[in-house]
C-alpha cells in the first residue's frame, strides 16, 4: 500500500452553459484588461488516496467521481495522481 | 410522406395521425426543420393537445380579472391600480434527470412568465412531492430539488414563502416539481404576446443559445447518423445572474422604448414564442436564424429553433426603435440582437443562409394540433374500506406519530434553505400561517397565496380530491383574513393513453371546475403535466391549486402560532367515521381508504365566518384541519407558539376519528376571551357551529371529553416529535 | 424645512437588496437615488448604502468580482472626506473584498444558504459610530439573516477585531469568530453587517429593529456629522 495525493479538476461540460465562466469573464472585460479571455470556472480538490498502484489509485478516484464528485450531465473532470 | 421523413417524424414524438395532417394542411410534405417544429409544438406540453377540451369545462371569467387563461399569467386586481399575475407551472421530468437544475430552471421559466405579463415578480412557492425520505434515491432528489429552488430563488431576490412538500411512495422515481410564482404590476402596465404592426422588428434578448433541452431522446434517433444524443442535447443549465439582468431589462423595457409583444422563451424556444405571437396577432414572423446569438458551433437551424436555453424573451418591437432597444439591453448586460421581423399574411417563417427552412402558417404551428381523444375508463377501480383497528384509548401515541410523519411534521430547516424575506413584502411566511402573506407597496393592504393538492386523496377520488384541494385553499386563505378569489392549477397526472388514468384525468378537472364554480371563482391559467409514471405505474392524480385572495390590512392577520390566554373555538363538524386520511393510512397501514370527506358548502361559510371576524380584528389565531386532523393543526399551533392549551369536549363516535379525520370546513380559531360571544354569535349568523371547548395557556395540551383524560402531553414533547424528523429534504 | 439628504444604493449587476435598503432609507428622512456600479454617487451624497444580493451571481467569491466597479472605486475618498457607508449581507461581503472593512467572509459553517431571524446584541466599540448613535450598548435587535457567506474570519482572531465589532449574534450562526455579525472600519464611518437590518424597518413584516441604524444616520446628517 502506498498513499496517492490526487489533484483533481472539475469543470463544466464541453457545450453545457457556464454561467460562472462568463460572469468572470465579464468582470474581467470590466476591468479593461485586453487579450484575455476567461473559458471556464471549475472546482478543485486534493486528497490521498491509498492504493496499491497508481492504476488502482486512478481506478478509485474514477469511481469516487462517478458516484460522487462528479456530474456526468454537467461535468468532466481531470485527475493527476503523484505517487508516494 | 416519403417514408424517411415519416420515420423521422415519429421519432421526434408525432403521431401517425398528425403527419397526415400536417401534409394535409400544408398540401406538401413538410421539410425536416418544420417536422421539429411541429414536434415541439404539438407536444403534449406545449399543445395541451389530450386536456384543452375538459379544461374548458372551468370557469374563466370574473370582474376582477384582467388576465385569464392564454395570458402569459393570470393576473386579478387586488386594489389600489395593482394586479397580481400569478401562475403554477410544472417542471417534474426535468427535475427527474437532473434535480438541482431541473428545479432551478423550474423556478426560472414560472418567473419569466410573470415578468412577460409586465410583472415585478415578488415571490415564489413551490408544491413538491417525492418518495419516502428512507429511500436513497428519493433523498437524493428531493435534496437537490431544493437546493435548486433555493439556488435559482435565492440568487435572483424572491422570497419563498411557503408551499407544500408530500412525500409518498408512489412519486419514487417520479417526482413532482411544481413552482408557483407571483409578480406585481399596475392595471396599466399589462404586456400582451400580440404581435402587431407590419414591418416592427424581432428582437432576441437574453442568454445566447445552445443544443439545451432539444426534445431529449426523440431527435437524437433522427436521421443525424451517430450523433449521440449527449452530444446534441445538453441539460437545461439555470442562470439567476443573467436571469436578474433580464428581468431588470425587460421590466424597465415599456412600449415608451417600442415595446409592442413579449412573450418568453420556453418550452419549444424561438419557435413557440415567435410562432404565437404571430398567431395571436393574425400576422407573420420572419425569422432570420443567422443573426441568433449562438453558442456552439455548428447548430442546425432545427436546433436553433427549438432549443429550450434558459433565460431568453423574444420581443415585438416597433421598427425605428429596435436599434435603440438592443442598447437598451445591452445596458443591462444583456446580449440582444434584431433577428426577425413582423410581416403580412400569417406565415411563420425561418431563414437559414439564404433559404427558407420553415414556412408554416403560424396558427398552425401554435394551434393546429388535432385534438387527442383518448378512450376512457366507464368507472374507476373501487377503492377498499380501511381495514378495522381498534380505536386508541390515550391520543398521546398516535398524535406524536402523525406529528412526525413525513409531510406533516415540522419543514423549517427546509425552509431555511430559502430566503422568506428579499425583498420587504412578507407579512406571513412559510410556517407562520396557513397561507402566506405579503403586503402590497407604501399599503397595509395586501394578498395572501395558498398552494394546495392531496394525490392521497385523487388517488381515493380524483373528483373529491380535487374539491378538497379547493376546500384546503379556501379554508388556508380565510384562516389568513383572505376570501378566495381565484386559482391557477397545476395538473399532474398519469399517462392519458391510460383509459383508467384518462378517465381519473376527467374525474379531476370535472371536480376543478364543480369546485370552482361552487365557490364562484375563475380559474386564471395554469399547467398540464401528463405521462407522469413509472413502470411502477402511475403517480396518483394530483391537481395543485395555488389560490389567491386580498387581505384588507395585514396588521390584522392571526397567527398561526398559538398565544397565552386566548379562548379556543373549535369551528364546524368533525365527522367520527372513517375516511381518507393520513391517520388511516398510517393506522390502518394502507395506502388508501374509500370516503374522502369533502363538503365545499361548510368551508365556504366557515371561510366567510373567518374574513369577517379577522377584518373586525378579532381573532388571534386560526388554523384549519387539513392532513392530520383538527388535533394535530392544534398540536401544530402550540409547537410553533410554545404554548399550552386545555380542552374539554364531549361528543359522540370514535375518538380518533374525531380527532384525526379530515373533515371540511373544521377549523380553530384563538380569539381574546372578550371577543368570545361576539365571534360565537357571528358563527351562528354564518350558519357555522362552533362551540367555545377550552383556552391556551401552560405548558401542556390537555383534551377531556366528559369526565376521562385522553390526552396530557408537555408541548416540549409534541415540539420534539414534530422537529424530530428533519430530514426529509433538508 | 431642509431637503431630504441624499442617500445613494449602488446597484451591481445581480444586486437584489437595493430596494430594500432604499426604501429604510427613504422612511429614515433620506431621498434614496439608485446609482449604476458603472458610475459615481453625485456630489452631494452624504450616505451610501452597499446593497445585499448576488452581486454578478457570487460567482467564483462573493463580493470579488463587484470590487473593482467604479462606484467602488470611489468609496475611499468619500469616506475620507467624512461620507457614511452602509454595506449589508452581499454589501458586507463587497466592502471586506474592497478592504474598506478587514477580515474576509468564507462559507458558513456549518455550510450552506440560510435564512433565519436572528438576534443580535450591541456592543461597545471603540470608536463611536455615526450609523449607532439611536443603539445602546447591550441592546437586542430581531433582523433576519439570508446569505451563504458570512462566517467572518480574520487572520490575527478575535482580539484584532474586538473593538470593531458592533454586533454579535445572541449564539453562533454561520462559524463566524466571537459570532460576529458586523463590522466597523477605524473611522467607525464604514459599518458592515451580515443580517439585514434594511429588512426591519416595517412593523408589518416582522420586525422594526433596523430602522434604528437608518435613523443613527439621518441624525448625524442632520447635524452636520457626514
Amino acid at each position: 500500500m502506498a498513499t496517492y495525493k490526487i489533484e483533481l479538476i472539475v469543470k463544466p461540460k464541453a457545450g453545457v452553459r457556464d454561467p460562472q465562466g462568463e460572469a468572470v469573464d465579464g468582470a474581467v472585460k470590466g476591468l479593461e484588461v485586453k487579450g484575455v479571455k476567461v473559458h471556464q470556472v471549475g472546482r478543485y480538490l486534493s486528497m490521498d488516496v491509498d492504493a496499491r498502484s497508481t492504476d488502482e489509485a486512478k481506478r478509485i478516484v474514477d469511481d469516487l467521481c462517478k458516484r460522487l464528485l462528479v456530474n456526468p450531465n454537467l461535468e468532466t473532470y481531470t485527475a493527476r495522481v503523484e505517487g508516494a | 410522406m416519403k417514408p424517411d421523413l415519416h420515420n423521422a417524424g415519429i421519432n421526434m414524438g408525432l403521431k401517425p395521425h398528425e403527419l397526415d395532417h400536417i401534409e394535409k394542411q400544408l398540401g406538401r410534405e413538410p421539410s425536416l426543420p418544420e417536422l421539429a417544429v411541429f414536434a415541439g409544438m404539438w407536444s403534449e406540453h406545449c399543445s395541451y393537445k389530450s386536456s384543452r377540451s375538459r379544461l374548458a369545462m372551468m370557469p374563466r371569467e370574473a370582474p376582477y380579472l384582467l388576465a385569464g387563461p392564454g395570458s402569459h399569467a393570470g393576473a386579478v386586481d387586488v386594489g389600489e391600480g395593482w394586479a397580481v399575475a400569478f401562475k403554477i407551472e410544472s417542471h417534474n421530468h426535468p427535475s427527474a434527470v437532473e434535480p438541482y437544475q431541473g428545479a432551478a430552471t423550474g423556478v426560472g421559466g414560472i418567473l419569466r412568465d410573470v415578468i412577460a405579463q409586465g410583472a415585478r415578480p415578488c415571490l415564489v412557492m413551490d408544491s413538491l412531492c417525492f418518495g419516502p425520505p428512507h429511500d436513497a434515491k428519493s433523498r437524493h432528489i428531493a435534496q437537490g430539488v431544493v437546493a435548486g429552488i433555493a439556488g435559482y430563488g435565492n440568487a435572483i431576490g424572491l422570497p419563498n414563502v411557503g408551499g407544500k412538500t408530500v412525500y409518498d411512495t408512489r412519486y419514487e422515481g417520479n417526482p413532482l416539481v411544481n413552482a408557483m410564482a407571483a409578480g406585481l404590476v399596475r392595471h396599466d402596465g399589462m404586456r400582451t404576446a400580440r404581435a402587431q404592426g407590419v414591418g416592427n422588428a424581432v428582437v432576441y434578448a437574453g442568454a445566447s443559445t445552445g443544443r439545451d433541452g432539444i426534445l431529449g431522446a426523440a431527435f437524437a434517433s433522427v436521421e443525424l447518423g451517430e450523433d449521440t444524443t449527449e452530444k446534441r442535447s445538453h441539460v437545461q443549465v439555470g442562470d439567476p445572474f443573467t436571469g436578474k439582468k433580464l428581468m431588470e431589462a425587460c421590466l424597465s423595457f415599456g412600449p415608451e422604448l417600442g415595446l409592442v409583444a413579449c412573450q418568453d422563451m420556453g418550452a419549444c424556444g424561438l419557435t413557440c414564442a415567435a410562432s404565437e405571437m404571430a398567431a395571436l396577432g393574425g400576422v407573420g414572423i420572419d425569422l432570420d436564424l443567422d443573426a441568433v446569438p449562438l453558442r456552439e458551433d455548428g447548430m442546425e437551424p432545427f436546433e436553433v429553433l427549438v432549443s429550450e436555453s434558459q433565460e431568453r424573451f423574444l420581443f415585438v418591437v416597433e421598427a425605428a426603435k429596435a436599434a435603440e432597444a438592443v442598447k437598451h439591453f445591452e445596458h443591462y448586460g444583456v446580449h440582444a440582437a434584431v433577428v426577425g421581423k413582423v410581416v403580412a399574411g400569417g406565415q411563420f417563417r425561418a431563414l437559414s443562409q439564404g433559404s427558407v427552412v420553415v414556412d408554416l402558417p403560424a396558427a398552425l404551428v401554435a394551434d393546429g394540433a388535432p385534438k387527442l381523444n383518448w378512450p376512457e375508463a366507464a368507472a374507476l377501480p373501487p377503492v377498499a374500506e380501511y381495514a378495522e383497528f381498534s380505536p386508541p384509548k390515550d391520543l398521546g401515541k398516535p398524535l406524536l406519530r402523525m406529528l412526525s410523519e413525513p409531510g406533516i411534521a415540522d419543514l423549517t430547516n427546509l425552509y431555511d434553505h430559502y430566503d422568506h424575506t428579499v425583498g420587504n413584502r412578507t407579512v406571513r411566511g412559510p410556517g407562520e400561517a396557513d397561507a402566506a402573506v405579503m403586503k402590497l407597496p407604501g399599503s397595509a393592504r395586501g394578498f395572501a397565496l395558498t398552494i394546495t393538492g392531496r394525490g392521497e386523496l385523487c388517488a381515493v377520488d380524483p373528483y373529491r380530491g380535487a374539491l378538497a384541494a379547493l376546500g384546503e385553499a379556501t379554508r388556508n386563505l380565510a384562516c389568513v383574513g383572505a376570501p378566495i378569489m381565484a386559482i391557477t392549477d397545476g395538473i399532474n397526472h398519469g399517462p392519458p393513453s391510460d383509459p383508467v388514468e384518462n378517465r381519473r384525468l376527467t374525474e379531476t378537472i370535472r371536480g376543478l371546475a364543480d369546485g370552482l364554480k361552487a365557490l364562484g371563482i375563475p380559474v386564471t391559467g395554469g399547467n398540464v403535466s401528463l405521462y407522469n409514471a413509472t413502470a411502477e405505474g402511475a403517480i396518483p392524480p394530483s391537481p395543485m391549486v395555488g389560490a389567491i385572495g386580498v387581505v384588507d390590512d395585514v396588521s390584522r392577520v392571526p397567527r398561526g402560532e398559538l398565544a397565552a390566554d386566548l379562548a379556543l373555538i373549535l369551528c364546524g363538524t368533525p365527522l367520527a367515521t372513517p375516511m381518507t386520511s393520513a391517520y388511516g393510512r398510517i393506522a390502518s397501514g394502507q395506502l388508501a381508504g374509500s370516503n374522502v370527506s369533502v363538503d365545499l358548502a361548510a368551508d365556504k361559510r366557515l371561510a366567510n365566518l373567518l374574513v369577517d371576524a379577522i377584518r373586525r380584528g378579532m381573532v388571534s389565531f386560526a388554523k384549519d384541519a387539513g392532513a392530520g386532523g383538527l388535533l394535530t393543526a392544534l398540536a401544530k399551533g402550540c409547537v410553533r407558539g410554545r404554548m399550552g392549551a386545555t380542552i374539554s369536549w364531549t361528543f359522540e363516535g370514535r375518538l380518533d376519528w374525531h380527532f384525526f379525520g379530515e373533515t371540511s370546513g373544521v377549523a380553530w380559531v384563538g380569539v381574546a376571551p372578550r371577543f368570545a360571544d361576539a365571534f360565537l354569535a357571528m358563527a351562528k349568523t354564518c350558519g357555522v357551529a362552533a362551540m367555545r371547548l377550552g383556552s391556551s395557556g401552560g405548558n401542556r395540551l390537555s383534551i377531556k371529553t366528559g369526565e376521562s383524560s385522553v390526552l396530557d402531553i408537555s408541548v416540549d414533547a409534541l415540539r420534539k416529535a414534530f422537529t424530530a424528523n428533519e430530514r426529509g429534504a433538508a | 424645512m431642509n431637503p431630504r439628504p441624499k442617500a445613494a444604493v449602488i446597484v451591481f449587476p445581480g444586486s437584489n437588496g437595493d430596494r430594500d435598503i432604499a426604501e429604510s432609507f427613504e422612511r429614515a428622512g433620506f431621498a434614496p437615488v439608485y446609482v449604476d456600479s458603472r458610475e459615481t454617487a453625485p456630489a452631494d451624497t452624504k450616505v451610501v448604502g452597499v446593497p445585499g444580493g448576488f452581486s454578478y451571481g457570487d460567482y467564483w467569491r462573493a463580493g470579488m468580482l463587484a470590487r473593482y466597479a467604479p462606484a467602488m472605486r470611489a468609496l475611499p475618498e468619500f469616506v475620507a472626506k467624512g461620507g457614511l457607508v452602509i454595506g449589508v449581507c452581499n454589501g458586507f461581503q463587497i466592502l471586506v473584498e474592497a478592504g474598506l472593512l478587514p477580515g474576509a467572509l468564507t462559507y458558513n459553517n456549518p455550510p450552506g444558504f440560510k435564512h433565519k431571524w436572528v438576534t443580535v446584541e450591541a456592543r461597545e466599540t471603540k470608536q463611536k459610530s455615526p450609523w449607532l448613535t439611536r443603539v445602546p450598548r447591550g441592546m437586542k435587535l430581531r433582523w433576519p439573516m439570508a446569505h451563504g457567506e458570512g462566517n467572518y474570519y480574520h487572520p490575527d482572531g478575535w482580539d484584532a477585531i474586538a473593538d470593531n465589532v458592533p454586533f454579535v449574534y445572541d449564539r453562533n450562526m454561520n462559524g463566524s469568530i466571537g459570532n460576529t455579525a458586523a463590522m466597523l472600519d477605524s473611522t467607525g464611518r464604514v459599518f458592515g453587517v451580515m443580517p439585514h437590518p434594511d429588512r426591519a424597518t416595517d412593523p408589518h413584516i416582522g420586525s422594526n429593529d433596523g430602522a434604528l441604524i437608518f435613523e443613527s444616520a439621518h441624525d448625524a446628517v442632520a447635524q452636520g456629522l457626514a
